[in-house]
């Protein structure tokens, strides 16, 4: 076999199984998506520029359907929480914090925080220069997820997908043509 | 962020650059028990259906290139028919400004050449066949992650900024409640969301609005007679060789 069609196989070989993941596997990796949302605000201390909060977290599937909840930590960039105009949601830097530690930070002082629907037509928040109370928007503590039933379908998906992958890629190549 | 715009004429207006006709339902749809959607025959069959692929793919061929010239006399059917095949002909995924645009005399804008000459454009933008061979199409077996979506709502508003006007496959596959095709024409930002303007071909001259979520990184699509509103996936098609 010439070296430029062993290249060309191998190319075709690397595409194809890039595109395993794609099919089966990856619809059911996106059906099994969850989003966390919270639910409940605990308690709350601003150590320094960072905001620690702990809560309920609510578990949905995509069409809101809750499937759990969860408790959570975060810890949360407050200064650009009083940016104005507002920063949107996901430039907010959150990092997850063990809800048990949340309160325990040296010098972390106890605060008032209202959490924010987050919804369209909400009015802006004021953030007070003392920060005794701070607003946060309920979206920059959202997080993703995947429902645990996905897992244990991925060697069967990705078999089928080696399968049919490969059909696909061909009645693509004739489908090409016919398209507008 | 938005991409300077370049000299591309003005933006897409509603309804001016829609049509005033509507693409109608195949089926009417009532809520079942389980409190979703279900099909039942319509009482009166619809006329002209099973064409929102078709319309948007028209109203932004229109938009891309025909010029309206409401100062000249109206022209006969043959003309009309002539001019509209013109536009229908030219590709697609054209951006403004194009060279040689058709002109349409009589009228000021689609809108109000649709309702006035409205069997004749039906007649000659209809292709029921077209939304099962639009090339975009294989798109949607494949999964959409959040960033892929999140790249959409910022392409769209980058698209918003050159005075462009995205057609847009909204799908939930391999779920079938849900397979439109729109066009995205406004944007208004919050910093939780971005709400997108959109021309539903099922919605003649009514103004919709499709929310994104910036910290689900998802679409959400309004209800409608057909889908119930919720989370969809949404791409851009006629805008690449591939789609």
């Amino acid at each position: 076999m010439r070296r430029s069609t062993r290249r060309l196989l191998a190319s075709f070989a690397v595409a194809a199984s890039g595109l395993q993941v794609a099919c089966l596997t990856g619809k059911t990796l996106e059906g099994g998506r969850l989003d966390e949302s919270p639910e409940t605000l605990h308690e709350a201390c601003l150590d320094g520029d960072t905001l620690r909060v702990r809560y309920t977290a609510v578990v949905t599937a995509e069409f809101g359907e809750a499937v759990g909840r969860r408790e959570r930590g975060a810890a949360i960039d407050a200064s650009a929480l009083a940016v104005q105009p507002r920063l949107p949601v996901h430039e907010i830097a959150v990092s997850p914090v063990d809800p048990a530690d949340v309160m325990r930070r040296a010098g972390c002082r106890p605060v008032e925080v209202r959490l924010m629907a987050g919804a369209s037509g909400e009015a802006p928040p004021e953030i007070p220069r003392d920060r005794a109370r701070i607003a946060l928007p309920a979206p920059v503590l959202h997080r993703d997820g995947t429902a645990a039933w996905v897992w244990p379908l991925l060697p069967v998906t990705l078999a089928l997908d080696t399968v049919v992958t490969p059909t696909l890629a061909v009645l693509w190549v004739v489908y090409f043509p016919m398209t507008d | 962020m938005a991409s300077p715009p370049r000299e591309a004429g003005p933006a897409f207006r509603f309804p001016e650059d829609t049509f005033a006709f509507a693409n109608e339902l195949v089926s009417d749809y009532v809520v079942g028990p389980n409190g979703r959607l279900h099909m039942v025959p319509r009482e009166v069959p619809s006329e002209y259906r099973q064409n929102c692929v078709t319309m948007a793919r028209a109203a932004r061929l229109f938009y891309a290139h025909a010029r309206f010239e409401p100062s000249q006399p109206r022209a006969d059917a043959a003309t009309y028919t002539a001019l509209v095949e013109e536009v229908m002909s030219r590709d697609p995924r054209d951006k403004r400004p194009v060279s040689g645009p058709v002109v349409i005399p009589g009228y000021p804008n689609l809108y109000a050449f649709s309702r006035g000459e409205e069997r004749l454009v039906k007649r000659v933008v209809d292709d029921r066949l077209g939304a099962y061979f639009q090339r975009g199409n294989w798109r949607m077996i494949l999964p959409f992650t959040r960033g892929h979506q999140r790249n959409m709502a910022e392409r769209f508003l980058e698209a918003m900024g050159r005075a462009e006007a995205p057609v847009v496959h909204v799908v939930r596959f391999p779920a079938v409640d849900i397979n439109h095709t729109v066009i995205v024409y406004g944007a208004e930002e919050t910093p939780e969301e971005i709400l997108f303007a959109f021309y539903d071909p099922n919605y003649p001259g009514l103004p919709r609005r499709m929310r994104y979520d910036r910290a689900r990184r998802t679409f959400e699509y309004p209800e409608s007679d057909f889908f119930s509103g919720g989370p969809v996936r949404v791409y851009e098609v006629y805008d690449a060789p591939l789609y």
